[in-house]
């Protein structure tokens, strides 16, 4: 969409267009859901972030400023509603359960010749539920949903300083928890 | 500088200016230890980027959208200072208070003419105008009320938010 088209479609939304802000829900909700879904890892509690998030927006779209886009202040909010989440203890035990390193995993990991892209992948995704806060915040934002720099700054009133350093360490906890695997199926 | 001070820009690398990238670029060209920490760092990128390609879409899009448009179409629920607000402005806030008003004269009237010790003709007759005067006045704020009412019935709408309410009546009265 558009940067004209969707001003144009938020002014509507504002006058109490019911239509033109079905127009806005259906372009973003994607982007939405997906965010969502990275930070919590379940269907159904993404889709009530979702729902709650574009709620929150139609309250508050009269605030809308239109210097940032639409895009950035959505992930605002699904970022905080997420992170919420997070910290409720909502999350199921399961999933801290299964936090890597599982051993089951590990030892699945070193009996096979070669690491399985899937695995791999998983794996970077526990690696990634044990990063900080911001780290957290910063990768999902920035490596996963590949937001831009600019954008990722923008959505978390972060400066380029300081969303830099969280990448790095983010990239860097990743990384080296990656080689401590290779190192253990090479033993 | 040192190998050390590279360490955040070879992790940061799409991240950094023309000058830092050109900057690093000449520094990898001389150290061995850094470019094999750079291939470390572009492989587990890459990656990520294969996680990233990897779309995550609502398994029921349509139902999504569906029951946000519900969730707005639902009057919100009223803040309390803004209903208090709203009835203090209101013609509503009259009407109550001369009927309570009324009903204080009447209650107050009853009671004086209970005690015919304390009777004097010309107070009470003083008294029953102002109880008549009253119960006129009551009338009046309660027909004006209900006239309001039908011309502000259209405004109301389960669809439309308070504000639209407020503008809609606002036009109205102008
Ligand atoms: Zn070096």
């Amino acid at each position: 969409m558009d940067p004209e088209t969707e001003l144009n479609l938020i002014r509507k939304s504002i006058d109490g267009d019911h239509q033109a802000f079905r127009q806005l829900v259906e372009s973003h909700q994607g982007l939405a859901y997906s965010l969502a879904y990275r930070f919590t890892r379940e269907e159904k509690e993404s889709e009530d972030i979702v729902q709650e998030a574009f709620v929150k927006l139609w309250k508050n779209l009269s605030r809308y400023n239109a210097q940032y886009r639409l895009k950035t202040w959505l992930c605002k909010i699904v970022t905080n509603l997420s992170l919420d989440y997070l910290k409720s203890g909502r999350k199921k035990k399961v999933m801290s359960e299964n936090n890597f390193p599982a051993k089951s995993m590990i030892e699945r990991v070193v009996h096979e010749d070669e690491l399985e892209s899937e695995e791999l992948k998983s794996i970077v995704l526990r690696l990634a539920e044990q990063l900080t806060e911001k780290q957290k915040v910063v990768f999902i934002l920035r490596d996963l949903e590949t937001l831009s720099s600019e954008e990722v700054c923008q959505t978390l009133e972060m400066t380029p300083g300081n969303m830099k350093s969280n990448l790095y360490h983010a990239r860097l906890k990743i990384k080296d928890g990656l080689q401590k695997i290779y190192k253990t199926k090479l033993i | 500088m040192s190998c050390k001070d590279y360490e955040q820009n070879i992790y940061t690398y799409p991240e950094l200016s023309a000058k830092e990238r050109s900057h690093l670029d000449a520094h990898l060209q001389n150290c061995r230890s850094c470019l094999t920490l750079f291939q470390e760092v572009q492989q587990t990128q890459q990656l990520i980027n294969q996680i990233a390609e990897e779309k995550v879409i609502p398994p029921h899009a349509a139902r999504l959208t569906g029951s946000i448009m519900s969730k707005i179409a639902q009057p919100s629920k009223r803040a309390f200072g803004e209903w208090i607000i709203e009835l203090l402005l209101s013609k509503r806030s009259k009407f109550a208070l001369s009927g309570l008003s009324s009903v204080l004269l009447f209650v107050f009237c009853f009671q004086f003419f209970d005690d015919p010790a304390q009777f004097k003709a010309s107070q009470a007759s003083s008294l029953t105008n102002s109880v008549i005067l009253n119960a006129k006045l009551f009338r009046e704020n309660f027909s004006r009320h209900k006239e309001k009412r039908t011309l502000f019935a259209d405004c109301r709408s389960p669809f439309q938010s308070n504000q639209y309410y407020l503008n809609c009546v606002k036009t109205k009265l102008k």
